[in-house]
């Protein structure tokens, strides 16, 4: 009689061990459903330019370090910048070895980036847009855009317009 | 609300191609309920990426994709279905377990059309590559070449990508524009398959053990990092249905001869090498013990569908080999070995964390090996091809996660940073297999039987 009501209660508390056991972190189903503030995305940004970016966009990557995961995240920067620009062509641009500083890298950058549209055969235009990942300053600013982004965090756009207002900085 | 609407109908159609497909093909497989359900799904997915291959290479718009499946159940639509009369083999139904099913469905569906952007590697990889190919009309190899491209992993498989483009241009027909939710809905019916074969599978065993295979099915489901995943939009749901309906169909084989089973083991595999590159190496590994446990006057009968496997598997590879797509580097040398301990440790610690896994690894892993032993004496004093059924799934389980960590020793990558970025999403494909190899291993515990499915 015990026998059989205690291997009842070990199966249900095994049971309820394994249902519960997913909740013990915070559950990505409450979280799909819960209230949340749309983090600001490249597309939004790249809208309020649409009209003045031209047909084909190039993208580099100041990128100074020469990590590995600066290399992964200028594929993303890249693919990012694609996929948004979609159906620009957007060609990626590796920067040159010798890169230390941002100021000795803008004209180094506007020279490969001319090359490259000349290699590439399209517009001189091409080299309108810069991507920097990382702290890039103003120093770019001749560039006509310059996207500065973060791999996990909201982007900042600087160049020819101010940054966007990140939600929950207290920006109006 | 209408991408949904576009997705949920463009899904339908393919499941109507999928299904006339396994009819034709093969009838005595998955003939009823969730299982038939499940492998339409798949077996359509083959078809329409198929089409779309056949549409990019002679240049006619994606949106004629769909006209495939749909031909292929025009065609053979009047072939009768040689199980209509056996009602009598199949297991009854258990509401519980499809009510699970369907609410896993609905809630994957919800989940996925809330998605407000796929994550990075999700745009990176697959969001990328569908969005061009559906907005282009054609396949952009002379950018994919570019080194800088590296990041966007060129050498992946296109099924996915594919079948986002089609998906894609069908709701451009009506005036929609690219939604993110595209690929996580895919991934999301992706679920509800896995589902559905799982509940297929228990079923056939849920005399000898009820309850305990509701509840396992119900916390298997709840799998966190399933959840976390699929609004990425990423390929790893859909190898995780591959990997699945892979394993399946190879139980069948081997517990009970049946040749169409293993047709759809190959067709599954093969789905998963044209879906992700670990695929390939999935499609290798069960390919292998399904040769040593076929006993040797059937290995014959293996020759063909290894030849089916190897037409779906094998072209993407040899194309990208031949463009010289840049491909994931490895490197072995013995001093790889000193990443053996801190690769043990992140191998425990991930098994054991209830955020990503819940008690999902804690329970399989022992389950597995315990069903190994078991089968491997089974299998040498008796041959029953019961023990080989049971064998099966846990051995390849096993096996499988040896093999993620073998191919973590020869990455050239800094292993800290790619344990951290890599290790839970590779173990996602084999999820599903490991709550077969516990519906299995409770099973055997209780002595039920199984019935061909």
């Amino acid at each position: 009689m015990i026998g059989p009501m205690l291997r009842t209660l070990a199966l249900i508390a095994l049971g309820a061990l394994w249902l519960g056991a997913p909740f013990l972190a915070r559950h990505p189903i409450l979280e799909a459903f819960s209230p949340r503030a749309e983090a600001p995305r490249l597309e939004l940004a790249l809208e309020r330019l649409d009209g003045e970016l031209p047909t084909d966009v190039a993208v580099a990557l100041w990128w100074p370090d020469r990590s590995p995961k600066g290399l992964a995240s200028f594929g993303h920067l890249w693919a990012s910048a694609s996929y948004a620009l979609t159906p620009r062509r957007v060609f990626p641009l590796l920067p040159p070895d010798d890169a230390e500083q941002l100021d000795a890298l803008a004209p180094t950058l506007r020279r490969e980036l001319s090359a490259r549209a000349r290699e590439l055969q399209t517009d001189a235009s091409v080299a309108t847009a810069v991507f920097a990942w990382g702290d890039a300053d103003c120093a770019l600013e001749d560039f006509p855009h310059l996207f500065v982004l973060h791999h996990t965090g909201p982007f900042c756009l600087l160049g020819t317009e101010p940054p966007p207002p990140r939600p929950g900085d207290g920006s109006p | 609300m209408t991408p949904l609407i576009a997705s949920v109908t463009l899904a339908a159609v393919t499941l109507i191609g999928g299904d006339a497909l396994r009819r034709r093909a093969m009838p005595a497989f998955g003939a009823r309920g969730p299982t038939r359900l499940a492998a339409a799904w798949l077996l359509g997915q083959l078809l329409l990426s198929g089409a779309a291959v056949v549409c990019l290479a002679v240049r006619l718009p994606l949106t004629l994709a769909p006209m495939i499946p749909l031909i292929v159940a025009v065609l053979w639509r009047r072939l009768p279905d040689p199980d209509a009369d056996a009602d009598d083999r199949h297991p009854p139904v258990d509401p519980t377990l499809r009510g699970i099913a369907a609410l896993t469905g609905l809630l994957a569906t919800a989940v996925a059309a809330r998605t407000p952007g796929l994550g990075w590697d999700g745009l990176a990889i697959w969001g990328l590559k569908a969005r061009t190919v559906a907005e282009l009309g054609h396949v952009p190899w002379s950018a994919w070449l570019d080194p800088g491209a590296l990041s966007m992993h060129p050498e992946y498989p296109l099924h996915l990508p594919l079948l986002g483009a089609v998906f894609a241009s069908i709701g451009a027909l009506a005036d929609l524009e690219w939604s993110h939710s595209t690929l996580p809905l895919l991934s999301a019916f992706d679920v509800a398959a896995v589902t559905l074969l799982l509940v297929g599978s228990f079923e056939q065993r849920a005399r000898a053990a009820r309850w305990p295979l509701r509840i396992l099915l119900a916390g298997g489901l709840l799998t966190p990092i399933v959840w976390r995943e699929l609004p990425e939009g990423k390929a790893d749901l859909t190898l995780a249905l591959c990997v699945l309906a892979m394993t399946i169909g190879a139980v069948a084989w081997l517990r009970h001869g049946q040749r169409d089973a293993l047709l759809f083991a190959a067709l599954a595999g093969g789905l998963g090498a044209w879906t992700k590159q670990e695929g390939l190496v999935w499609l290798a590994l069960a390919s292998l013990f399904v040769l040593t446990l076929t006993p040797q006057p059937s290995r014959r009968q293996l020759f063909g569908p290894a030849l089916l496997a190897g037409l779906v598997a094998a072209p993407w590879h040899v194309v990208r080999l031949a463009l010289g797509l840049a491909t994931e580097p490895f490197a072995v040398n013995a001093d790889q070995l000193d990443r053996l301990p801190p690769l043990a440790e992140a191998f425990g610690r991930e098994v054991v964390n209830p955020g990503h896994w819940g008690l999902l690894w804690i329970a399989a892993l022992p389950v597995a090996a315990r069903s190994v032993i078991r089968g491997i004496r089974g299998w040498r004093s008796t041959g029953a091809p019961e023990t080989r059924g049971e064998l099966f799934p846990a051995a390849f389980l096993l096996a499988a996660v040896v093999t993620l960590g073998a191919i973590f020793l020869a990455t050239p990558h800094d292993l800290e940073w790619h344990l951290a970025t890599a290790l839970d999403r590779v173990l996602l494909p084999l999820w599903p297999v490991a709550l077969l190899t516990l519906g299995v291993g409770i099973e055997g515990a209780r002595g039920g039987a199984e019935a061909p499915p």
